[in-house]
C-alpha cells in the first residue's frame, strides 16, 4: 500500500530551503525517522533545487519550481522530486572526483555525487516536461 | 540575497577556532566562505572549524573548506576540522574530503593535531 504523506510545490529558490527542511522534520517526527534519514533527505532536497537553479533553462516568465513528495512505501522513503527547466537527467552526470590530492582536487560538481551515493536506489523520467526524480532510502 | 550565518571566532594563542552555527546551504554559503577567506587572507596560518553547533552542511559549505584547505595550504598552514557529528562525517568521507582535510574528533584532538 502506498501512503502518499507529503506533497509540496515550491519556488526552487535557495531561500525556501529552510522551509523544505522544516517540512522534511515534521515529516520525519510523524514517522520516527532515524537522523541519518531526515539529514540524507535534507541534503538531496538542497543539491536538487541548487542544481535546478544552476542547469535549469527558463524562459522568460517561467520561474523555477520543484514539487518534492515524501511517503513511506515497504519499509523505504520515498522520495519523488519533479522540476521544470527542461530536460536534465541527475543520474547520468559525471562522478565526482573524491581521490585527487588537495592542490589538484577540483572544487564543486560534490553535490549530485552525494545524492546518487546515499540513496539505496534512485531513477529519472522526463515526463510532461518535467524532470521527474525518485530516490528510495531503505529504513531497516 | 545570501541569508544570515552565525560564526563564532575563539582565539588562543596563535589557533583560531571558527564555530559556525545551525546550517551551513547554498544560500548562506557565501558568507561562510567570507569568513574564512578573510581569516586567511590576514594571513591566519592555524584554523580549526569546530562543528559541533553545525546540524547541517550541503555540498556549498563543504566547498568552501575545501577552497579554505586550498588557501591556508598556500601559506603553508592548517585547516582542521572537529566535532562532527555522524551524518556530517558520513558525506566527508564520501567525498573523500577526510583524506585531504584533517578531520579529528573534538577541539583538544584538532589542538594536538596543530
Amino acid at each position: 500500500m502506498i501512503t502518499r504523506d507529503f506533497n509540496v510545490t515550491v519556488a526552487a529558490r535557495v531561500s525556501e530551503l529552510r522551509n523544505l527542511s522544516a517540512m522534511v522534520e515534521t515529516f520525519g517526527e510523524a514517522h520516527d525517522l532515524p537522523p541519518r534519514t531526515n539529514f540524507i533527505i535534507n541534503l538531496a532536497l538542497e543539491e536538487l533545487v541548487t542544481n535546478t537553479l544552476v542547469h535549469g533553462k527558463f524562459e522568460h516568465g517561467v520561474d523555477p519550481q520543484i514539487d518534492v513528495s515524501l511517503s513511506i512505501q515497504d519499509g523505504r522513503v520515498i522520495v519523488v522530486v519533479k522540476s521544470n527547466g527542461g530536460k536534465f537527467d541527475p543520474t547520468k552526470s559525471t562522478d565526482a572526483d573524491t581521490t585527487s590530492e588537495l592542490d589538484s582536487r577540483p572544487i564543486g560538481g560534490l553535490g549530485l555525487h552525494l545524492v546518487k551515493s546515499q540513496a539505496d536506489a534512485y531513477s529519472y523520467e522526463f515526463v510532461d516536461g518535467l524532470n521527474r526524480l525518485t530516490l528510495e532510502y531503505n529504513l531497516s | 540575497m545570501a541569508s544570515k550565518l552565525e560564526v563564532l571566532e575563539e582565539r588562543e594563542s596563535d589557533i583560531l577556532t571558527l564555530v559556525p552555527v545551525g546550517r551551513v546551504d547554498s544560500s548562506n554559503a557565501p558568507v561562510f566562505e567570507r569568513v574564512l577567506k578573510d581569516w586567511i587572507d590576514d594571513g591566519e596560518t592555524n584554523i580549526i572549524v569546530d562543528f559541533s553547533r553545525l546540524s547541517f552542511i550541503s555540498s556549498s559549505g563543504m566547498r568552501v573548506l575545501l577552497i579554505g584547505a586550498k588557501g591556508v595550504r598556500a601559506i603553508k598552514g592548517n585547516l582542521i576540522l572537529c566535532g562532527m557529528r555522524d551524518s556530517i562525517r558520513e558525506i566527508f568521507s564520501i567525498s573523500g574530503f577526510d583524506t585531504i582535510i584533517p578531520v579529528v574528533k573534538d577541539r583538544i584532538a584538532a589542538v594536538d593535531t596543530i
